[in-house]
C-alpha cells in the first residue's frame, strides 16, 4: 500500500516538475543571439529548399541570429494560425497566400511591416508590381511577396513529335490536337483533368479569360454567376463529355501520374509541381495557358508571402531578426525559383541565370498574370464554386446554370453571415 | 467505535488512485463539455475576447429555424447525411461481426487465424484505411475496376458518384471495424451455457430456432451495448468521407462532423458559437436516439 502511495506520489512529483522545466528556455551562452520561428507550408520538393536557405541564414549570422523552421501542410496552417496568434502564440514570422492576406489583415491577426521600428531595406521598384501592390491592405503593408506560382501547360515532346502537333495557344487548336492524340488503342489521353485540385484554379483562369470576375467591384459579392460565368465552367464540361480528352472522374494527382507515365500529351498545372515533372524522366515543355479557354490572355496564379503574425509583445530585436531574414530570402530566390517558383525579385527574374532556365520562362509571361480579388471576403463568396466545378465535371448530365445558381445563392449568404447582415 | 488514522488515510488514498483518471477525464471531457455548451449560447469572437456576447439561444434559432440562413443549410444537409450513413451502417456494423463470430465460434480448423485476420483491419489508422481503400476504389487506376474492364464490365466511379460512394463508404467502415465487435460477440457465445442448445436439440428445434431463442436472448446485454455504441460511433463518422470522397459528390456524403469542424476552424470564417451549437443538437439526437434504442431492445429480451 505505501508503496504503492510512494509511486504515485513521485509520479506526480515528476509530472510536475518536467511541467514546470517547459517554461525558461533562457540560453546563457548567447545573450546576443535573437531566435524567430518561421512557419512554411512547403511540404513538397521545395521544403528541401527552403530548409537549406534557412540554414544558410542560420549559418551566415551565426551568433546573432536564428531562425527555427516548423513545416505545416497548408490545410492544417490556417487553422492552426487560427488558434495560436489570438492567444499570442504564433510564430514570429509565416507564409501566407496571397488570397488569405487581405481577409488575415482584416482580422487584426497580421502586423504591418509599416509599423517596423526599423525600415524594411527592400525597394519595390525591384519585385513585380501586381504581386508588391497585393500586399497592401488598406493602404498599409502586411506582407512581402516571395513568389509567384501561375498555372500552365506542361506537354509531353515526344507525343507531340511522333503525331506531329503543334502546342495549341487557342480552345480551337486545344480540340483540334485532341482529336489527333486521344488514342483508345494506346491507353492514351489527351489532357486528363482532374475534377478536383487544381479544377478550381484552372476554372478561375477560364473565368478570367472568358472576361468574367470573381467577385464585384466592391470586392463583395459573387460575380460569377453570368454569360461569362457559364462559358468558362462549360469549356471544362464539354472538354470532357462532349470531347473526350480526359477519362472522367479522374481525382486529384491522377491526371499527373498519367502525364509522368507518359500516358497523357498535356496536363495543366502550378509551376509547383515542375520538380515531380522533372524526376519522371519524360521528354516535356512548358506553355502559358494565357489564351486557352477563352480570348483575353489571363493565368491564374498565386503567390507566397512573408507575413508576420501579431506577437503578444512587441519586440525589436525580432524584428531586426525578420528583416534580415526576409532580406536574405529574397536576394537569394533563385536557388527558389530552382525549386520550382517564380520568384518575385525582378533582379532575381532578370538574371542571365534565371533567364536560362530551362522551363521558367516558357511558362508564363508575366504580363498576364491574374490574381484573384484582393477582398477579405474573397473565401467566403468564391469557395461556394468550388465543389461545383467538380459537379460539373463529374456529372455527364450537369445543368451547368444551375449550378452557378446554387454557387452564387450560398457565396451570397455566406458573405451576408461575413458581413452580419 | 473511534477510527484509526491508518484506516481515513486509506479512505483518502481512494482519490489519488482516481486522480490520473479524474484529472484527464475533467481536462479532456467535463471542462470541454461545459465549455462548448457555452460557447455555443456566445456570438464567440474567435480572436478578440472583448468582442464576445452572449446572445442566448439565437445560433440554435438560426440554425434549427432560419430558413433562410446558410448555416441552417450546412446543418440539415449535413444532418441529413449523417442519418444515411448511419441508417445504412449500422445494421450491417452489427449483423457482420455477428456472422463472423457465429462463424467462428463453430471452430473450423484454423479459426484462430482467421479470428486474427479479421480483427486486424480495426489495427489501422483512418488515414492508412482510406488510402488502402481509394488505390481499390479509384475509377481509372483502382484495382476493383480494372478487374471490372478485365471481365468486360464498365468501370464504375465508386466514390464520385451515388449511390456507390455511400456503398463505398459503408463497405470500408465495415471491414475496418469488424474485429472490434466480433470480439466482443465471441467472447458473449461462450458465455451461453452450452445445455441450453443440448435441451433445445433434444426437443427437436433447428438452427434458426436455437438462433433466435437461445443466442439472440443469451447475449441481450452484450447486442445492446454494441448497438449503442455503434450508432454512437456512426453518428460521429468524420475521417472515412472526409478523406475518401472529401464530402462529394455534390456534398452529398458531407456529414455533419464536416460541417461542424470546418464552421468552427476552418479556413473560411471560424464560427465556433455555430460549430458548439451544432456539436450539442447531434448530441442531443444521440442520445436521444441509444435511450430509445435500449428501451426497444430491453423490451424484446
Amino acid at each position: 500500500m505505501k508503496k504503492i502511495l510512494l509511486i504515485v506520489l513521485t509520479l506526480f512529483a515528476a509530472v510536475g516538475l518536467t511541467a514546470c522545466g517547459g517554461g525558461g528556455d533562457n540560453n546563457n551562452d548567447d545573450d546576443y543571439l535573437v531566435t524567430i520561428t518561421f512557419w512554411n507550408i512547403f511540404t513538397g520538393p521545395d521544403g528541401e529548399e527552403m530548409i537549406n536557405l534557412v540554414n544558410d541564414f542560420n549559418a551566415a549570422n551565426e551568433g546573432v541570429y536564428r531562425v527555427n523552421t516548423q513545416t505545416i501542410p497548408s490545410n492544417d496552417f490556417y487553422e492552426k494560425l487560427n488558434t495560436v496568434v489570438p492567444q499570442g502564440q504564433g510564430p514570429d514570422v509565416a507564409i501566407m497566400h496571397l488570397d488569405q492576406l487581405a481577409r488575415y489583415a482584416q482580422l487584426g491577426l497580421l502586423t504591418s511591416f509599416d509599423d517596423l521600428a526599423s525600415d524594411l531595406d527592400l525597394d519595390e521598384t525591384n519585385y513585380i508590381e501586381a504581386v508588391w501592390d497585393a500586399g497592401i491592405y488598406e493602404s498599409k503593408r502586411y506582407a512581402v511577396p516571395l513568389d509567384v506560382h501561375p498555372i500552365g501547360l506542361y506537354y509531353n515532346q515526344d507525343i507531340l513529335d511522333a503525331y506531329d502537333v503543334e502546342v495549341p495557344t487557342t480552345f480551337d487548336e486545344l480540340i483540334a490536337a485532341c482529336e489527333i492524340l486521344n488514342d483508345d488503342t494506346i491507353d492514351q489521353w489527351c489532357l486528363p483533368l482532374s475534377n478536383v485540385w487544381p479544377s478550381q484554379l484552372l476554372f478561375q483562369a477560364s473565368l478570367y479569360q472568358h472576361g468574367g470576375m470573381d467577385l464585384d467591384e466592391d470586392g463583395l459579392y459573387p460575380a460569377y454567376n453570368t454569360q461569362n460565368g457559364y462559358d468558362a465552367l462549360n469549356v471544362f464540361h464539354e472538354l470532357i463529355f462532349t470531347h473526350g480528352v480526359s477519362p472522367v472522374n479522374t481525382t486529384v494527382d491522377e491526371d499527373l501520374a498519367l502525364f509522368r507515365q507518359g500516358k497523357a500529351a498535356f496536363h495543366i498545372n502550378g509551376i509547383w509541381m515542375l520538380n515531380g515533372i522533372i524526376d519522371s524522366g519524360i521528354n516535356f515543355g512548358t506553355a502559358s495557358i494565357a489564351t486557352l479557354f477563352g480570348d483575353t490572355p489571363a493565368v491564374w496564379a498565386g503567390s507566397h508571402n512573408f507575413v508576420m503574425p501579431r506577437p503578444a509583445k512587441v519586440n525589436e530585436d525580432k524584428q531586426e531578426a525578420i528583416v534580415a531574414f526576409i532580406t536574405y530570402v529574397s536576394e537569394n530566390s533563385l536557388r527558389w525559383a530552382n525549386a520550382g517558383q517564380i520568384p518575385a525579385n525582378l533582379t532575381v527574374l532578370d538574371s542571365a541565370e534565371y533567364q536560362a532556365l530551362p522551363y521558367h520562362s516558357t511558362f508564363v509571361d508575366i504580363d498576364d498574370i491574374m490574381f484573384p480579388s484582393l477582398s477579405p471576403y474573397f473565401q467566403d463568396s468564391f469557395e461556394p464554386i468550388f465543389s461545383r466545378v467538380t459537379d460539373a465535371m463529374n456529372d455527364p448530365n450537369a445543368d451547368i446554370q444551375a449550378l452557378l445558381d446554387e454557387a452564387e445563392l450560398e457565396g451570397t449568404q455566406r458573405l451576408n453571415e461575413a458581413l452580419g447582415n | 467505535m473511534k477510527r484509526s488514522v491508518i484506516d481515513r488515510l486509506k479512505e483518502k488514498s481512494s482519490l489519488l488512485f482516481i486522480a490520473p483518471h479524474l484529472i484527464i477525464f475533467s481536462i479532456f471531457f467535463i471542462i470541454p463539455f461545459f465549455y462548448g455548451i457555452v460557447i455555443s449560447l456566445f456570438n464567440w469572437h474567435m480572436f478578440f475576447p472583448e468582442m464576445r456576447e452572449f446572445i442566448g439561444f439565437d445560433n440554435y434559432q438560426k440554425i434549427l429555424f432560419d430558413t433562410e440562413h446558410i448555416y441552417h443549410e450546412y446543418f440539415f444537409n449535413g444532418l441529413g447525411n449523417t442519418f444515411t450513413f448511419v441508417l445504412i451502417s449500422v445494421p450491417l456494423l452489427v449483423a457482420f461481426p455477428l456472422l463472423f463470430a457465429l462463424l467462428i465460434n463453430i471452430e473450423p480448423p484454423g479459426y484462430k487465424v482467421f479470428r486474427g485476420i479479421f480483427y486486424l483491419p480495426s489495427l489501422l489508422s483512418i488515414s492508412t484505411l482510406v488510402l488502402i481503400w481509394r488505390w481499390v476504389l479509384n475509377t481509372n487506376v483502382g484495382i476493383l475496376n480494372l478487374t471490372l474492364s478485365e471481365v468486360g464490365l464498365d468501370r464504375i466511379p465508386w466514390l464520385a458518384e451515388q449511390p456507390f460512394a455511400w456503398a463505398s463508404l459503408v463497405t470500408m467502415t465495415v471491414w475496418w471495424t469488424i474485429g472490434g465487435n466480433m470480439v466482443i460477440f465471441t467472447a458473449s457465445l461462450k458465455e451461453i451455457p452450452q445445455s441450453l442448445y443440448e435441451a433445445a436439440e433434444v426437443d427437436g428445434a433447428n438452427i434458426f430456432q436455437k438462433f433466435f431463442n437461445i443466442t439472440i436472448p443469451g447475449m441481450k446485454n452484450q447486442l445492446l451495448y454494441i448497438t449503442i455504441m455503434t450508432t454512437l460511433a456512426s453518428f460521429n463518422v468524420f475521417g472515412q468521407p472526409q478523406l475518401a470522397t472529401g464530402g462529394g459528390p455534390s456534398e452529398s456524403t458531407k456529414v455533419l462532423m464536416m460541417y461542424i469542424r470546418e464552421i468552427a476552424f476552418g479556413g473560411g470564417r471560424p464560427n465556433p458559437g455555430i460549430a458548439t451549437a451544432m456539436a450539442v443538437l447531434l448530441g442531443i439526437i444521440m442520445i436521444a436516439i441509444s435511450l430509445f434504442q435500449s428501451r426497444i431492445i430491453r423490451r424484446l429480451g
